[in-house]
């Protein structure tokens, strides 16, 4: 694994078990995610997009397979340790943005760093804020933002720990088409600025915009021609 | 810290409804305990003050159910059993007696049945000797005072002690005379017509029965007087005192208006009769001689089944008895012979009355006082009844109780300052005024004692006991009292702490509850809070945090409730306990730094307790399912 890569998967599988049946929702994926990379991930409901994108932010466990996230085999990893590498490396992104809707969008941005328990820099995040363009929008409550702004946020709120990974579940879901590319043009910053950002989605046009484009189909990496959801 | 108590706040207020009943549940759980707690305080050192206020520490009383008619003395409520006035004397012959004072404590309902007017009839002097505390206030107040010119009564700006003490006077029992050359001392407490049917005659043409009726007057009065049983007596003889000091004894009657007979039996069994002049007799007695040796002199008023009606002698209990006119001397003018030593009508009882009653009543010093009262009496009625044996229609006499409002008037001569105990609501007359207008002729409820040394207070009890001729007594120190109130209290206690524990444990459910609801309302928050770092530590004291919150907010509006709200408390406590047994004055709940530092952190215990399962089932959640489980 060479330095640039943040994170690598190998033979990743995670099956669950479905009352007799195993469900196998990924059955041994490969790829690596190198620094200041944008890479969509595309597949049809089912194809276990979620899956992967729980495996890698350290939300659950794989079955088997290895998973290297900053250099550190955590496929085996205990929760406390799986929460450091979570703080550590990975920022979050949610189709909901899921903000806590009382408090202020400073107060959303700086959760984070409360669960990190680092100190609360004033200035890091306004700076944070000011990156994703909302700048003067600091104190008014979360659930008075319009949906874009709420994904800025949001966004803010997973840059605050300086992740190296930035992961994203369908974040344009609810948005305006023309809100999607600002934040599309938002996250080609981010990884100018060297860091790797994970899309999954459904949106095709959305995943054209990215880097490389991983197709996802019954738990397996297939090739672009093979992947139904161009037919 | 800081930033989580900010993220838990914040969450409470965003379920503002549902966190301020919480809190005002866990507020009422708290202001219930702080009361209850502040009541079993005050009421402690209320009835401490109440004991020590006391000024004597030993009180004899008459023979009723151990302690309880102690508290009853103390709390001016019940029924009372009475000692006679001669008992102080022969009490006050004991070495270990230093001072002593006798009481007459009369509780009077008042009209509208709430409550009572504890009357307290004194002797002044060795009251106030024993009981320093007690006495006349001092300071500028109003006096009622009658203006020489106009004869009215008008205010009048007074810098001063308000008042003073009444002024003792004698007051002497009623007497009446009777034929047989006796004289009945005691209280006339009625008179009243009545006729009775004394002869038949027949007529021996109509075959009809003439009846012939006398009317009589009769005289009630009230005097010390006990029934002897058959079984007791040995024998009874009648005794003439000479004014030259010779007692003749034998059966006294009365030959004319100057001369007395006394009619004896000799040794042979002989009878004797001497005949002596009216103006070298001293007093006529009968004497009662009783199996155990000892002899009692007085009157004997009735002779009954049971056995005879001793009258104005040392043993005795009051009773009333009627004495029909034809018993009764009648002077020249053919009236009955009674002398009748009530008090001058046109002078009021003076009264002193207690601060709090001052207060309650707006009493003035001069002022007239008429309190009404509700007593119950008895009366006589007739009722028609049908015989079962001759089937007609016959009537009887029957005696029921029925309730008479009464009212008592009393000129205000002075009021006490305060002293914080029981006198404050107390209103004080003079022993023989209380005796005469509340009917209780010879009658105490109590002596106050004060002994040379409290340690004696054994032996002491012991020779009370003893003393035969002090007929049923019972010697209660006041430290006895005391205990047993405070036993009575500390059942009713109990059962109010069970009470409170149950508000307790039902809060707890209530706030587990809640926070338990607003966990599974935000499983998805906290699943995006784990998946931005928080770890299950963090969820878990977040929450915790929450609930302690909600507990501490609760123990401080509690706390508040409680010592704002102590005051309608404290009405509410005595309103109830006043119908039920006895109510110190002063304050009863009485809120202490402990106790309100002890209930707000039991209110966080609460919280702490109640936090846990909530927290632990937060902390627990997964968080990809936390966060899908919205979608």
């Amino acid at each position: 694994m060479g330095d640039n890569i943040v994170l690598e998967a190998k033979e990743l599988k995670k099956y669950y078990t479905r009352g007799s049946e195993t469900v196998k929702a990924l059955d041994g994926v490969d790829f690596a995610i190198s620094q200041g990379e944008i890479v969509a991930i595309v597949g049809p409901s089912g194809s276990g997009k979620t899956t992967l994108m729980n495996l890698i932010s350290c939300l659950d466990t794989p079955t088997s397979g290895v998973l290297n996230i900053g250099g550190a085999d955590v496929t085996h990893f205990k929760e406390s340790q799986l929460i450091a590498i979570r703080r550590k490396y990975i920022g979050f992104i949610f189709q909901q943005f899921y903000l806590i809707p009382n408090l202020f969008a400073v107060e959303n941005v700086e959760l984070p760093l409360i669960f990190a328990k680092k100190p609360i820099n004033r200035d890091k995040i306004l700076k944070v804020i000011e990156t994703v363009g909302l700048k003067g929008k600091e104190r008014i409550p979360a659930y008075m933002l319009s949906g874009g702004d709420k994904q800025r946020i949001a966004i803010a709120r997973a840059l605050i720990n300086e992740p190296k990974l930035l992961i994203a579940d369908e974040p344009t879901g609810k948005l305006e088409i023309k809100v999607r590319d600002q934040l599309l043009e938002l996250f080609r910053q981010l990884s100018k600025k060297g860091i790797s950002v994970f899309i999954a989605t459904h949106d095709l046009e959305l995943a054209a915009k990215a880097g490389r484009i991983i197709h996802l189909q019954d738990g397996k990496i297939i090739p672009k021609e093979q992947s139904s959801l161009y037919h | 810290m800081s930033k989580y108590l900010n993220l838990a706040y914040k969450n409470l207020h965003r379920r503002k409804i549902r966190s301020f009943l919480t809190i005002g549940g866990v507020g009422v759980a708290v202001a219930v305990l702080v009361s209850l707690l502040g009541f079993n305080a005050g009421y402690r050192i209320a009835l401490e003050k109440d004991v020590s206020g006391m000024g004597y520490q030993v009180l004899v009383t008459a023979k009723g159910c151990p302690y309880e008619l102690a508290t009853v003395a103390l709390a001016g409520t019940g029924s009372l059993r009475y000692l006679t006035d001669d008992t102080v004397a022969k009490i006050k012959q004991d070495k270990e007696v230093s001072e002593l004072t006798p009481m007459l404590m009369v509780p009077l309902i008042k009209e509208d049945g709430n409550g009572f007017y504890t009357f307290w009839g004194i002797d002044k002097d060795s009251y106030t000797a024993l009981r320093p505390m007690v006495k006349i206030a001092s300071g500028k107040h109003k006096e009622k005072v009658v203006d020489p010119s106009s004869g009215q009564e008008v205010d009048k700006e007074v810098d001063g002690p308000m008042g003073r003490w009444f002024n003792t006077r004698q007051v002497k029992p009623d007497e009446i005379y009777l034929k047989n050359g006796r004289v009945v001392k005691g209280l006339i407490v009625g008179t009243g017509e009545y006729e009775k049917i004394t002869g038949k005659e027949l007529n021996p043409v109509s075959g009809e029965y003439t009846e012939t009726k006398k009317a009589f007057k009769s005289v009630k009065i009230m005097l010390p007087s006990r029934i002897y049983t058959k079984a007791e007596v040995l024998s009874v003889t009648g005794a003439l005192t000479l004014k030259a000091g010779a007692q003749i004894k034998g059966e006294v009657n009365k030959v004319d208006e100057n001369n007395f007979k006394v009619t004896s039996k000799d040794a042979q069994g002989a009878e004797q009769a001497n005949t002596y002049p009216r103006d070298q007799v001293l007093k006529a007695e009968d004497e009662v001689f009783l199996k155990d040796g000892s002899k009692v002199t007085g009157v004997i008023l009735s002779q009954t089944q049971d056995g005879y009606n001793v009258g104005d002698i040392e043993l005795a209990y009051p009773n009333t008895e009627e004495i029909t006119s034809d018993l009764i001397e009648t002077d020249s003018q053919g009236n009955l012979k009674i002398v009748n030593n009530k008090a001058d009508e046109k002078s009021e009882t003076e009264v002193v009355i207690g601060w709090e009653a001052a207060q309650t009543g707006f009493m003035q010093v001069g002022q007239k006082m008429t309190l009404k009262v509700k007593e119950m009496a008895k009366e006589k009625v007739k009722e028609k009844v049908i015989d079962p044996v001759s089937g007609q229609e016959k009537e009887i006499e029957k005696e029921i109780e029925k309730p008479v409002f009464n009212a008592y008037t009393f000129k205000v001569v002075g009021i006490l300052e305060r002293g914080g105990s029981k006198d404050d609501g107390s209103y004080f007359v003079q022993l023989e005024d209380a005796q005469r207008i509340f009917r209780k002729y010879k009658m105490l409820t109590g002596i106050g004692i004060k002994l040379n040394d409290i340690a004696k207070l054994p032996m002491f009890t012991d020779r009370i006991y003893n003393r035969k001729e002090l007929g049923e007594t019972q010697v209660v120190s006041l430290a006895e009292v005391k205990g047993t109130i405070l036993n009575l209290v500390q059942t009713a206690k109990i059962l109010v702490m069970s009470v409170a524990f149950i508000a307790i444990i039902v809060a707890l459910i209530g706030v587990m509850n809640t926070i338990l609801m607003s966990v599974f309302e935000r499983t998805q928050e906290i699943g995006i809070m784990k998946a931005i770092g928080a770890s299950r530590m963090d969820i878990f004291k977040l929450i915790w945090l929450e609930t302690i919150i909600i507990c501490a907010l609760g123990g401080i509006v509690g706390t508040v409730i409680a010592v704002f709200g102590g005051s309608y408390i404290e009405k509410l406590i005595r309103a109830v306990m006043s119908k039920a047994g006895y109510v110190p004055a002063g304050q009863i709940v009485h809120f202490t730094p402990q106790i309100i530092i002890g209930c707000f952190f039991g209110a966080i215990v609460l919280g702490v307790l109640s936090g846990i399962w909530p927290a632990y089932r937060a902390a627990k959640m997964r968080p990809i399912e936390a966060i899908r489980s919205g979608e």
